[in-house]
């Protein structure tokens, strides 16, 4: 008899411990944010904990100029989370260190963004995906071509040899738009490459060019071929100029419309993976790197003014910033 | 005692003082081309005895919503019709109808509108994860994956580089995003009907100002809004 009484308990209790057990994963996913402090990386953090909130239980990270993949990998055994965002250059290579450190763990699914040239530093990331973070020149030009009065057919862009497959990529995607996207490769080596850019300007000039896309590469602009190279080449060619920093079109005088990541947005953009994540049940089933979607535009009225550039004033109130001096 | 009523004077404007602001704020929710900022400031310019607050995020809007709840709220009829504390009082009217059609746009091929399920559709978003996905999975009659933008100009996007099979947009708007680019861009039209802009109160007789104000906005400021004119109900 007891044990009949006995039996009945033991089930409520172990119902019980299964209910507790199981409940929270109905609640919400546990995930943890890898990321350097900036305001950037807090605007797409935001935009993945917004968008999904009540779905997942966000845990951030911030790894510092310090942090070691040691740090990494303490989080990560503490936490057992379901899955990682890797946000910044510094952050994958160090989770990458976390992996080749620990070959037989079983590795959650990671989504890496806010970092530069992610089709090369994730390819050996087991079980990640991502969304990169330079702006493709298509989206760019679109908008370019849309304030513009006049068509744009020819863009020409200055690149150095190690970014040819990205131009190459770029290049498709603008001819389907029939953009042709003339490209000056430097040589691979230079001593004086202010002289190689100005080279470059003068035979992209020549090529009859409809406007220039700069693109971020801190060896081709800096200080000295900016004011050596960059500004001087630019007087006798005028034509617009599209940069992807905004101090380049504010604080120098160089670009007319400046194209940057839409930091929230593409926070929201990377909820889409996460999104499909919880639907697969923590399955990534594609370690394709996304192209982001969202930007944010600055135009430089008087720089179109100086260089007598007709643009479409109806269209200013779609920037979010104009720069009229 | 003119302490006193000072005193008294005092107490009673501070105590109205949060009704009174609240009694004279608008939010906007709405797609739009222009950026909020610059729509905010057209529609305070015209109308003086409200103030309008342009959200140009679902979640924006949504968390204001709930922290500081405004008198009335200036959205699409599907997210009027969820907040029942907000009564309409106008609806804006294009091309003599309150309410749109809206297409499926593609690259090359049409959609065939039987086949959707489990396709991914791009759309703004005005709901949130999975109400959207509600939503324009019962617009279509399918289980589809919705890709949610924050910006009307990022569907364009979507459909380039293939994140997408199709988007979903007021017809009004293909044309324009058509003009946009030069991918082949085709449209299937949809039966369902979505209701334009409205404006909802949540006070049942709005004063005479702002009903005149929200009847008179200007031609540019209706077009930011994807209407020509206003209905009163």
């Amino acid at each position: 008899m007891e044990r009949i009484i006995k039996t009945p308990k033991l089930m409520c209790i172990l119902s019980l411990l299964l209910v507790c057990t199981w409940l929270p994963r109905a609640i919400a996913y546990e995930a943890l944010i890898l990321m350097p402090e900036g305001i950037h990386f807090e605007n797409t953090a935001r935009g993945i904990t917004e968008d999904l909130e009540g779905e997942v239980t966000f845990h951030k990270m911030l790894v510092g100029n310090k942090s070691t993949s040691k740090d990494i990998s303490k989080k990560i055994k503490t936490l057992k989370p379901d899955f990682l965002v890797l946000m910044g250059n510094r952050v994958v290579k160090l989770y990458k260190g976390y992996q080749d450190a620990n070959p037989k763990a079983k590795f959650p699914p990671s989504i890496a963004l806010a970092a530069l040239g992610l089709d090369t530093i994730l390819k050996d990331v087991v079980n990640s995906s991502g969304i990169r973070y330079e702006i493709p020149a298509v989206t760019s030009l679109i908008n370019l071509r849309q304030l513009m009065k006049k068509d744009l057919k020819r863009v020409g862009v200055i690149y150095r040899p190690w970014m040819k497959a990205s131009i190459m990529e770029n290049a498709a995607l603008c001819q389907r738009e029939i953009i042709e996207l003339v490209g000056y490769e430097l040589p691979a080596e230079s001593k004086n490459i202010s002289k190689e850019i100005t080279k470059g300007l003068k035979k992209l000039r020549s090529s009859k060019i409809d406007a220039l896309w700069v693109v971020n590469d801190s060896a081709l602009i800096n200080r000295k071929t900016i004011t050596k190279a960059w500004l001087p080449g630019l007087k006798k060619m005028k034509v617009p100029v599209i940069v992807g920093v905004e101090a380049l079109a504010t604080n120098v005088p160089l670009g007319s419309l400046a194209v940057t990541p839409d930091h929230y947005a593409l926070g929201v953009q990377a909820g889409y993976i996460i999104g499909d994540l919880i639907d697969a049940d923590m399955v990534l089933e594609s370690n394709e790197i996304l192209q982001p979607l969202s930007i944010k535009k600055l135009v430089n009225i008087t720089i179109l003014k100086r260089n007598k550039i007709s643009y479409r004033k109806e269209l200013l109130s779609s920037f979010d910033t104009v720069i009229e001096k | 005692m003119r302490d006193r009523m000072n005193i008294f004077c005092l107490f009673i404007l501070l105590c109205l003082a949060p009704s009174l602001s609240q009694a004279r704020t608008i939010y906007v929710f709405s797609p739009l081309d222009a950026r909020a900022n610059v729509v905010q400031d057209k529609l305070n310019a015209k109308c003086s005895d409200v103030d309008f607050v342009v959200f140009g995020r679902f979640k924006d809007f949504e968390a204001q919503m709930k922290a500081q709840p405004p008198y009335g709220i200036l959205a699409l009829q599907p997210i009027v019709e969820k907040k029942s504390d907000f009564k309409p009082i106008f609806l804006g009217v294009k091309g003599g109808e309150t309410v749109e059609t809206y297409v499926l746009v593609s690259v090359d091929t049409p959609v065939d509108i039987k086949k959707l399920d489990g396709s991914k559709v791009g759309a703004f978003d005005l709901l949130g994860r999975k109400e959207m996905k509600e939503f324009i999975s019962s617009q279509l009659n399918a289980e589809v994956n919705v890709r949610r933008v924050t910006k009307n100009e990022d569907l364009l996007p979507l459909l380039s580089f293939n994140s997408v099979e199709s988007i979903f947009l007021p017809s009004s708007l293909f044309d324009k995003m058509k003009a946009t680019t030069n991918l082949n861009l085709v449209s299937t039209p949809l039966e369902n009907k979505i209701g334009l802009i409205s404006a909802a109160l949540s006070d049942a007789s709005p004063s005479e100002s702002l009903k005149s104000c929200i009847s008179e906005f200007s031609n540019e400021i209706n077009n930011m809004l994807g209407v020509e004119k206003w209905k009163e109900l």
